[in-house]
């Protein structure tokens, strides 16, 4: 059939030799005129013809539905002609009943309607009164649709030939249809007599016995149908003669029925030729075993999902973990490894850089088996930083709700995104639909970050396992060697913190930040003499090692002899390691020369601008000399990333520059910006974190903390409030705050409450802590600090020149300058400008510096 | 498959393996796995489908699917009902009276015997029926993958007509085809291929299926395709397997026995089918009374003895028939053959005489109460049959009065005379036809069906001259009977032993089919590749011809050509090619003009042959230019 969409596709357009005739269309069962003609079809654009595609006999085109048949014309034609022609030839050479019938059936056979009413009324004359001639006639006229002129042959045929089985069957169904039962009845007389159905099609009965029921004559139907049921006892078992029996013996209240038992056939119930169920009963069936099926399935489904669960087994550590599973192989964990269980209690044994034993239990709701992915996740020491993460799509956004899994064993009932990023946006349906997702992933901090949050706790062991794990493999990592190396607490911690450096000092080639961070440490400081002769051999071996003459410089005992490295390995060098060119940065900064000092900065940029040491003592270089425009994009790019502990840096340096410049606004809402990006939009607690004091002291507002003050517990926030409480003339609360001992682990903050109490006046105070401040400064065991022990204790003002030769922390100078001028208070005026040259990053204890220096 | 290919194919595969047993053993080993894997094949891309759909549902997916899972039952649920149904044939078991051990004690300890020696489990029911004949019957549970349930069916008149030791002699050759003593696989093939037989020709002709009749395509496809091939083969192995049926139920109970029954079986068998089922079918014309003792009327004909000259004929017949391809059972001759005797020294002792305390023997007591429940069962189950004879014969007798009285036979048209001779030979038997048949044939000797009823009941008859009336229609070489001859004379030449006169029967057959088809074909198309030749037409005819074309006023000129034909030439097939006179302002002629021309000439040219009108455009232009430019062609003007 042609067809189109939109006004495209095929198309048949003009009609030739058309022919048409009254019928019933064998698709749709309508009766109307049928034509047949030739046409061609057409490909059509807006039902405009536009290429032909090819001539077409149409045959018998329902006007209702459409539909016919389609032939090639010259064929069809050809076909005819033969055929017809054929069939009149042998006629006309034998003419008898049998060729007539032929010859009538053939050309209705091509639709040659007329052709064959002549012939029909010719041969009629030639075999006057042949009941088999009208019969055949009539069932021709039947099978084209045209039953009213059949009737009259029929009629004819059977007053010729009363006992013809054939014209009974057709004038029966006439009569039936018309409504003569009783005359239809008479007509299958011949049915109803036994043995008939051996014979004979006894659909006739079916159909007078419906007859009579529609007429409500229950009787004359199942006598008809006892008459069907005893020649073909099989019909006994068909649903509909079933149905058309029970029907009427229900109408006539009788008490017994013709109908024999049904045997039940499981067969028979779904082929639907049987018969013998309704078609509702087999769909049941038929659904029933979908069912059954389908219950079978989700069963296996079920048990498939109880022994085959996720479990997430996470490490961060840099050394693999091996993970066995009730006593199984062990599968190694490189970050990852996803392992399939059933539910149920096991037994995981860790080894590897830890060793320990996890009992878990893996269970979930029997129900949530089908309708949930749920996820087990053993996070190794729980250093991995898994969150949960549930994400909301809707038209309205809404803020996701997410929460750490901080456990060694965690639980989650359902998971959509298992440490996959989940898609930006998902297609909702309607306005008001949310579709919620739940995604668990892991925060991907850098090892220093992790560190940080870990090296808090009491046991450091995990720590520090984990810290020269990533050492290990990155032993240039200067800030993740700055956590390990000065965060660590105990003697015993401390002494594997510099045994593990020294374990690894002298390995090829020489990592500076390495070397720089076990050079710092406190029990190393009182062994620089032997470190050094350890140097002078390296350097021996090898006097051009621009690394080892910066790091030999950097434990000279005087100032002059570390210039002098510097300056070699600076040649040696160039900028290429860029530590000598900060080792002459300092030196310059130290003594207050900040152009010198940024102009040596500027050489080792390129090479140290990752490193967390070097970027601390650019910006307060970069301050000095009043120029941090370049420092604030930087800073506001890394509040965009991810790695916290350059977020954290980022804070409180931005914080710093703008606070520099008095822009008290910009840094609280760059600092609310952030927030609310790294929190989900949480709003702060009352203004009482960390980074808000820390924001009211680089702005110095102090009157914000006096405000804050009443409200902050003892132990809250204890380094921000002990630097305002010096900063604000309470040295005497500072000293008592509970946690003052975990402060005291540096000179710096003795030596500021010293000066704080200095200030107000109890100087028994100041001296005592002062004197705290020298044991701390010895401790450090580092030269510059003894040499800055010393001078706080003899009762000479220093010199410039013993000044120059002391080189300390940028930051921490200035405290030191303000102590010497409480004391030597023949030099103070000096030694306060030197300090206020020196205090130049707003961080802790700028305040404090900043109003000793000015105090005349 | 036509049964002549089917033989043709089961003698070449005899040719191919006849010396090769084993090699013929392996291709029908490779057949039946081929056959199941054809019937699985549905089944297995159902179960593979939707292992591969659970896969991904289950395993592959990151969440259960329960919307795979469902399309996974629903599929699975969809290929099971339709593979059920289509190859779960149900076949039902041949009703008839069940015998108990305790009921007929000697019968079942003779076939306890039998179960012992050819270690075959027992039957799973004994039936006693009123057929002259024993069999087993396997009726499979599970359609073609078997599993079946076997039933012995012993006839009542057959007991009555052996000794004990020959009936014993039929039971063993049966046992041999179920024992696992001898030849597992042939008897396994033997029993498979009457399963299967018996399964595929429900199938055929039930047309049961599913819903939406899926899979009965292509597996009706491969069935058509595969089931000649795997029949013919295991035919070929079947045969092989009755011999051997025979040599171990010869060697069981002794070759003498075996043979006498076998030789009562054909002899009885052939009497039974001439007489006594043709006298009971006359009386079913007569009686509506179906008769309640059926077994004692076959005994009582049995113990008439024949007249000699049918005596004679069944035991010529008996003897001389010939080895068929519908049957696996060899003819007799070659059985006996087979088992070292020859017919002939059977054939001298004359027809046999029954031998009735078989029965008596192995019934006992209960023999009465059973023969009675056979009649019974026999009444019950021809009833219908016998009382649709009864009234058919009155329906009939009522056209062979209306005939009578018309006009006396002499002055009966031919079509009237075989209306009478049919309706006689329907209502009192061919014999009684006979006169008016022979009369019909002096008058039309060709009158196919004439020659075919009364050829043949001649030939039934003994009578040679049957013969010759069939092979007037042969005379004839485009006779359409000439099937139904040649099927006639080929089984009369089979039963007297003339295998050479049977090919030849085959060989006309197949000529004339082939003749038929061609001729066919032939005169279905005419294009402009054929040959066309002058239409040789005699002068009245194309004067005849010529006037009719001139009564058309639109015709401007005619062609006439024959196509030359190569079958059955005596049907000619003519081309006319007319054209229209040409009007207009450029006097063309146009499509419609031509096509009513076309019309006008199809009903009213008469031409002694197939005829097609063309005209000089339109989609015959090609072939009406060839015709055009052929110098003999012209005949108008």
């Amino acid at each position: 059939m042609p067809t189109t969409v939109n006004g495209v596709g095929t198309h048949y357009y003009g009609k030739q030799d058309a022919a048409s005739r009254l019928g019933t269309c064998p698709h749709c069962g309508a009766a109307g005129k049928l034509e047949s003609y030739t046409t061609r079809l057409w490909f059509v654009i807006i039902f405009i013809p536009i290429i032909p595609l090819k001539r077409v006999r149409i045959l018998d085109s329902c006007p209702r539905c459409q539909r016919h048949w389609v032939a090639n014309p010259e064929q069809y034609e050809m076909s005819r002609q033969l055929a017809v022609s054929g069939a009149l030839e042998k006629h006309r050479a034998q003419p008898t009943v049998e060729t007539a019938m032929v010859t009538h059936a053939q050309y209705l056979s091509f639709h040659m309607h007329q052709e064959a009413d002549a012939f029909r009324a010719g041969a009629l004359t030639q075999f006057p009164d042949n009941a088999e001639l009208l019969a055949g006639f009539a069932s021709h006229l039947d099978q084209t649709g045209r039953w009213q002129e059949g009737t009259p042959l029929y009629e004819q045929s059977l007053a010729l030939k009363p006992e013809a089985p054939e014209v009974r069957h057709s004038m029966s169904w006439r009569r039936t249809n018309e409504g003569k039962l009783d005359e239809a009845f008479e007509l299958l007389d011949y049915l109803r007599q036994p043995g008939s159905g051996q014979s004979f099609n006894l659909e006739p009965l079916n159909m007078l016995a419906k007859a009579y029921q529609k007429q409500g004559n229950h009787e004359k139907t199942l006598e008809l149908c006892a008459v069907y049921l005893r020649e073909a006892p099989a019909i006994g078992e068909q649903h509909a003669f079933r149905k058309l029996v029970a029907k009427s013996e229900k109408a006539l209240s009788l008490e017994s029925s013709l109908l024999p038992t049904r045997e039940f056939s499981i067969r028979d119930l779904f082929d639907s030729k049987s018969g013998t169920h309704a078609p509702w009963v087999r769909w049941v069936a038929f659904g029933s075993i979908v069912m059954v099926l389908f219950a079978i399935g989700m069963l296996g489904l079920n048990e498939y999902n109880r022994t085959h669960r996720t479990l997430y087994v996470l490490s961060a550590y840099a050394q693999p973990v091996l993970v066995s599973v009730d006593g199984g192989p062990a599968v190694p964990v490189n970050l990852r490894t996803k392992i399939s269980i059933s539910e149920g209690q096991h037994q995981l044994a860790i080894s590897g850089p830890v060793t320990k034993q996890i009992a878990v239990d893996l269970r979930s709701p029997y129900f949530s088996r089908w309708l949930s992915s749920p996820i087990w996740v053993a996070d190794v020491e729980g250093l991995s930083s898994v969150f949960v993460n549930t994400i909301h799509y809707s038209m309205n956004p809404k803020p996701s709700e997410e929460y750490w899994l901080d456990k060694d064993f965690n639980f989650v009932p359902h998971v959509d995104y298992a440490f996959e990023q989940p898609p930006a946006s998902l297609k909702v349906e309607g306005r008001n639909t949310v579709v919620t997702k739940v995604h668990l992933g892991t925060m991907p901090l850098q090892p220093t970050s992790v560190l940080l949050a870990r090296i808090m706790q009491p046991d450091q062991s995990v720590a520090l396992t984990f810290a020269e794990g990533h050492l290990d493999r990155n032993p240039n990592d200067s800030s993740l060697l700055s956590v390990y190396a000065f965060r660590v607490k105990g003697d015993a911690n401390e002494r594997r913190v510099a045994e593990f450096l020294k374990s690894k000092l002298w390995r090829q080639p020489i990592s500076v930040a390495w070397h720089r961070t076990y050079q710092s440490l406190k029990s190393v400081g009182a062994k620089h003499a032997e470190l050094l002769t350890e140097y002078d051999a390296q350097l021996e071996k090898d006097s051009n090692n621009a690394a080892l003459l910066y790091l030999r410089g950097r434990i000279s005992p005087t100032r002059a002899e570390q210039v002098k490295f510097f300056r070699q390995s600076y040649e040696k060098d160039g900028a290429q390691q860029g530590w000598p060119a900060m080792g002459l940065a300092i030196d310059a900064a130290n003594r207050g020369e900040w152009a010198e000092a940024k102009e040596w900065c500027d050489k080792a940029v390129p090479a140290l601008r990752g490193d967390q040491s070097f970027r601390t003592f650019w910006h307060t270089v970069q301050m000095a000399n009043g120029d941090t425009t370049e420092l604030e994009g930087m800073y506001r790019q890394a509040l965009q990333g991810t790695d916290l502990a350059e977020m954290l840096s980022a804070v409180f340096r931005l914080s710093d520059a703008l606070g520099a410049k008095g822009k008290p606004d910009d840094v609280r809402r760059e600092y609310l910006t952030w927030w609310n990006r790294v929190s989900g939009g949480k709003p702060s607690s009352n203004g009482r974190t960390t980074y808000e004091l820390m924001i009211d002291y680089v702005c110095g507002d102090t009157g914000a903390f006096l405000k804050k003050q009443p409200n902050l517990e003892p132990k809250e926030l204890a380094i921000y409030q002990f630097q305002f409480l010096i900063a604000t003339g309470q040295p005497d609360v500072a000293a008592k705050l509970p946690d003052l001992d975990t402060l005291m682990d540096d000179w710096t903050e003795p030596l500021a409450l010293s000066v704080s109490f200095a200030l107000k006046g109890s100087q028994a105070e100041a001296d005592t802590w002062r004197a705290k401040a020298c044991e701390e400064l010895r401790r450090d065991g580092d030269s510059d600090a003894v040499r800055a022990a010393a001078l706080l204790e003899r009762d000479t003002a220093p010199t410039d020149a013993e000044l120059d030769e002391i080189v300390l922390r940028t930051t921490d100078t200035p405290i030191l300058l303000v102590a010497l001028a409480q004391r030597f208070l023949d030099r103070k005026p000096e030694l306060n400008q030197r300090a206020a040259k020196l205090n130049v990053s707003r961080q802790p204890p700028y305040l404090l510096v900043k109003q000793a220096a000015n105090q005349p | 498959m036509t049964d002549e290919q089917f033989d043709q194919l089961v003698k070449r595969i005899q040719q191919r393996y006849g010396s090769r047993p084993r090699w013929l053993r392996a291709r029908i080993a490779w057949l039946v796995a081929v056959g199941y894997a054809g019937f699985l094949a549905g089944l297995l891309l159902v179960l593979v489908i939707s292992a591969g759909l659970t896969f991904v549902a289950v395993v592959a997916g990151t969440e259960p699917s329960l919307v795979l899972m469902a399309i996974v039952a629903l599929l699975l649920a969809f290929g099971l009902w339709q593979m059920l149904v289509f190859l779960w044939v149900p076949l039902k078991t041949a009703k008839a009276r069940v015998v108990t051990e305790d009921e007929v004690p000697m019968l079942f300890r003779v076939l306890k015997q039998l179960e012992d020696d050819y270690r075959t489990p027992p039957f799973h029911s004994v039936q006693m029926t009123s057929d002259f004949n024993a069999s087993v019957q396997m009726v499979p549970r599970w359609g073609v993958f078997g599993f079946n349930r076997t039933h012995l069916f012993l006839g009542l008149p057959l007991m009555q007509m052996l000794s004990p030791e020959q009936f014993a002699a039929v039971l063993a050759h049966e046992f041999a085809h179920s024992s696992s003593q001898h030849d597992r696989f042939g008897m396994w093939i033997y029993r498979l291929r009457q399963t299967w037989s018996r399964v595929f020709t429900e199938l055929q002709s039930a047309g049961n299926g599913g819903v939406l009749s899926s899979f009965r395509g292509p597996l009706m496809g491969f069935i058509n395709w595969y089931w000649p091939r795997f029949n013919a083969h295991a035919f070929v192995l079947s045969r092989a397997n009755e011999y051997q049926a025979d040599r171990i139920a010869a060697e069981w109970g002794g070759a003498s026995p075996l043979a006498q029954a076998l030789w009562r079986i054909e002899c009885f068998g052939r009497r039974l089918n001439d007489d006594f089922w043709n006298e009971l079918t006359l009386l079913a014309r007569s009686h509506d009374e179906v008769p309640e003792d059926v077994v004692a009327r076959m005994k009582a004909f049995f113990d008439e003895e024949p007249k000699p000259e049918d005596g004679q004929r069944w035991i010529e017949q008996s003897s001389q028939f010939l080895t068929g391809s519908i049957d696996t059972h060899p003819s007799l001759s070659d059985r006996l053959q087979a088992l070292g005797l020859d017919v002939r020294e059977f054939a001298r002792d004359g027809f046999p005489i029954p031998v009735a305390q078989t029965a008596d023997v192995l019934l006992g007591p209960e023999r009465d109460q059973i023969e009675q429940d056979v009649n019974a069962q026999w009444q019950r189950e021809n009833r219908l049959r016998w009382q649709n004879v009864f009234h058919q014969a009155r329906r009939i007798e009522k056209r062979l009065v209306t005939i009578d009285g018309a006009a006396e036979p002499t002055t009966l048209t031919v079509e009237q005379l075989w209306e009478h001779a049919r309706t006689i030979g329907q209502l009192q038997g061919t014999a009684a036809a006979e006169p008016l048949l022979r009369q019909l044939l002096k008058r039309t000797p060709l009158h196919g069906n004439a020659a075919i009823v009364l050829g043949s009941h001649l030939l039934e008859r003994g009578n040679n001259e049957g013969e010759q009336f069939l092979r007037h229609i042969l005379s004839d070489p485009e006779h359409d009977m000439i099937p139904a001859a040649c099927g006639v004379l080929s089984a009369h030449f089979q039963e007297l032993g003339q295998s050479e006169k049977v090919r030849e029967m085959q060989a006309i057959v197949s000529r004339f089919q082939a003749a038929q088809i061609a001729a066919a074909t032939e005169r279905s198309v005419v294009t402009v590749k054929d040959p066309f030749v002058p239409h040789g037409l005699s002068e009245t005819e194309l004067a005849s011809l010529r006037a009719t074309l001139a009564a058309q006023t639109e015709i401007a000129a005619a062609w006439l050509v024959r196509k030359e034909l190569k079958h059955v030439q005596k049907q000619q097939l003519f081309v006319l090619v007319a054209r229209t006179k040409p009007n207009g302002l450029f006097g063309g002629s146009n499509a419609d003009r031509d096509r009513a021309l076309v019309t006008a000439l199809m009903s009213s040219v008469k031409l002694p042959g197939r005829l097609l009108i063309v005209a000089p455009q339109g989609g015959f232009r090609a072939l009406a230019q060839k015709i055009m430019a052929s110098e003999s062609s012209p005949i108008v003007p």
